[in-house]
């Protein structure tokens, strides 16, 4: 049992600091054998100090940018696809209205509108927060709808048999069941998000990591666009562990501690 | 399709009830057409911020031969041979791992972990190693594309159902029998799955390089329109970008449904019921 938790934890925990330390060292091996020049191609340890020693006045600021578009597009796109997944179960008419076009999403670039919002609303924060929800809506209200649709018919057959209500039925039986559906497709959102605001950030900014990366290669700073993109890759990780943690205690709370290692 | 639904759920439904409900979808489109079409004359917003419909769509069909259809030309280059190159490796590579199981199960968090990392951040960098070339652009897209093909392969080959697995041991089987004749053919839906979610992101992956590093494609369209103020151009090029990868979706479905009838016809669901994967 605590086996089993412990293993959940590392898995959440271990996996994405597994990947970046795999793809730092496959990196290396690669810069090793290529032989590319060290302006182009910056050794490990050069990025690494460049992350540290940069963070206060360059890397830091501009990342505290980036992760603030993220992460309210994450909550914007997080309110209105949890919302909409969850009303359109209750009302067919909308499922049908939306849920289509929630699938055809899936067949195009959302990515695509970026510059049609920077034309909008210019070089704001408004558009970069737009970018990250409208590329993270999608996935969470699939899956959230997916998950209020996820319930197996015993489970509805016995509230029906017990007479309970529309509400009480939403409540008690078919959201707790859509939770960790709610939260799977919130998880994808997080990478989601920063990819979102960074590439805004690529069409249009004054600040954040974007511009940072480019002005960076335009002088060939190639240390600094590494560091920046080590801070991306944390940041997402980072977003992806604080979900995973608050997903915890929500199933803890709604099922108890013993099935948190097969509802997770 | 109809066919299939319907001999599964028992129910049959006809011609009519698949208008009934394609109709709130079409009617919502309807609606919101119309209302951006309305909201132009009505609020008298300026056509550099929003065009009406119509001349989007004119400008889409005049300057489709002279503008879109060219910068389209090479922006699908790019796309397919990213794909093919990101898709092909991932599929390999994940087709490699099984072989291992031990190897497999080492790799698995690290191909988890690495879902949690924006692979588009990768796009400057090739820019400025390659150029304002095609290649830069390829690479965004193999790159970008190359992870969802590895994770749904791998996913694909681990969870053959064991009573199929026990079935074929009983029945003799050798394990290279076992591979290629149940746990190949069991990965395919996923296989398929992540392939058509790695052509709309090598879509996405060209584009997004061509934002980064210029060229001639539909992306850096839309950055000349933006810069511009050319907002009928640029919303046009929108379309075409989401006609292309629309087009290259379908067309992965299509060889998915041609080469996966006995899936299809066994488990009566639409590929798309398999679009929400818990994570």
């Amino acid at each position: 049992m605590s086996r089993a938790r412990l293993a959940n934890l590392l898995r959440t925990v271990g996996g994405p600091l597994l990947a970046l330390t795999v793809l730092l060292v496959a990196y290396e091996l690669w810069r090793r054998i290529s032989g590319q020049p060290h302006f182009l191609v910056p050794d490990t340890p050069d990025v690494i100090v460049t992350a540290v020693v940069d963070a206060q006045d360059t890397l830091w600021p501009a990342a505290w940018v980036t992760l603030k578009e993220a992460i309210y597009g994450l909550l914007l796109a997080t309110a209105v696809g949890w919302t909409l997944g969850v009303v359109a179960q209750e009302s067919k008419i909308l499922e049908k209205a939306v849920m289509p076009y929630a699938v055809v999403s899936q067949a195009i670039p959302t990515l695509a509108i970026a510059p049609l919002l920077i034309l909008w609303f210019g070089f704001t924060l408004l558009p970069k927060i737009l970018v990250a929800a409208l590329l993270c809506f999608f996935p969470i209200l699939i899956n959230t709808h997916a998950g209020m649709r996820s319930l197996e018919s015993e489970y509805l057959d016995l509230m029906y048999s017990l007479e309970a209500g529309r509400w009480q039925t939403l409540f008690k039986v078919r959201l707790p069941a859509a939770v960790p559906f709610m939260f799977a497709g919130l998880k994808n959102g997080c990478v989601l998000a920063v990819v979102g605001a960074l590439v805004a950030e690529w069409v249009g900014a004054h600040e954040g990591m974007g511009p940072l990366i480019i002005r960076s290669l335009g002088v060939f700073k190639t240390t600094i666009v590494f560091a920046a993109i080590l801070y991306l890759s944390f940041m997402s990780i980072a977003l992806f562990w604080i979900v995973s943690a608050i997903e915890r205690i929500v199933l803890r709370i709604l099922y108890g501690r013993q099935s948190l290692s097969t509802a997770a | 399709m109809a066919n299939e639904s319907s001999a599964r759920s028992g129910r049959g439904r006809r011609f009519g009830g698949r208008v009934l409900d394609a109709l709130p979808a079409v009617g919502a489109g309807v609606l919101a057409l119309a209302a951006w079409e309305l909201f132009v004359p009505i609020t008298g917003v300026k056509s550099y911020l929003l065009p009406p419909a119509h001349s989007v769509v004119a400008e889409a069909i005049t300057d489709a031969s002279d503008r879109f259809l060219p910068a389209s030309w090479i922006t699908l280059q790019e796309v397919l041979i990213g794909f093919v190159i990101g898709c092909g490796l991932g599929i390999l590579l994940g087709i490699l791992l099984s072989i291992s199981p031990p190897v497999e199960r080492a790799v698995m968090p690290v191909i988890a972990g690495v879902r949690a990392m924006p692979a588009l951040v990768v796009a400057p960098l090739f820019v400025i190693w390659y150029g304002f070339t095609l290649t830069p652009k390829v690479l965004v897209a193999a790159f970008v594309c190359f992870f969802p093909a590895l994770v749904n392969t791998t996913a694909g080959l681990t969870i053959t159902p064991e009573a199929e697995r026990q079935l074929f041991r009983s029945l003799g089987a050798g394990p290279l029998q076992m591979y290629t004749k149940l746990r190949l053919p069991a990965a395919l839906p996923y296989i398929f799955i992540g392939a058509k979610n790695a052509v709309v992101l090598s879509v996405i992956g060209a584009i997004v390089g061509e934002w980064v590093g210029g060229g001639g494609g539909i992306g850096r369209m839309m950055i000349d329109s933006v810069t511009s103020n050319r907002t009928e151009r640029l919303m046009a090029a929108v379309g075409y970008s989401a006609a292309m990868a629309i087009s290259l979706f379908l067309l992965v479905s299509a060889i998915e449904r041609l080469s996966l009838r006995w899936y299809f016809l066994s488990r009566g669901t639409r590929s798309g019921a398999n679009a929400a994967v818990r994570g």
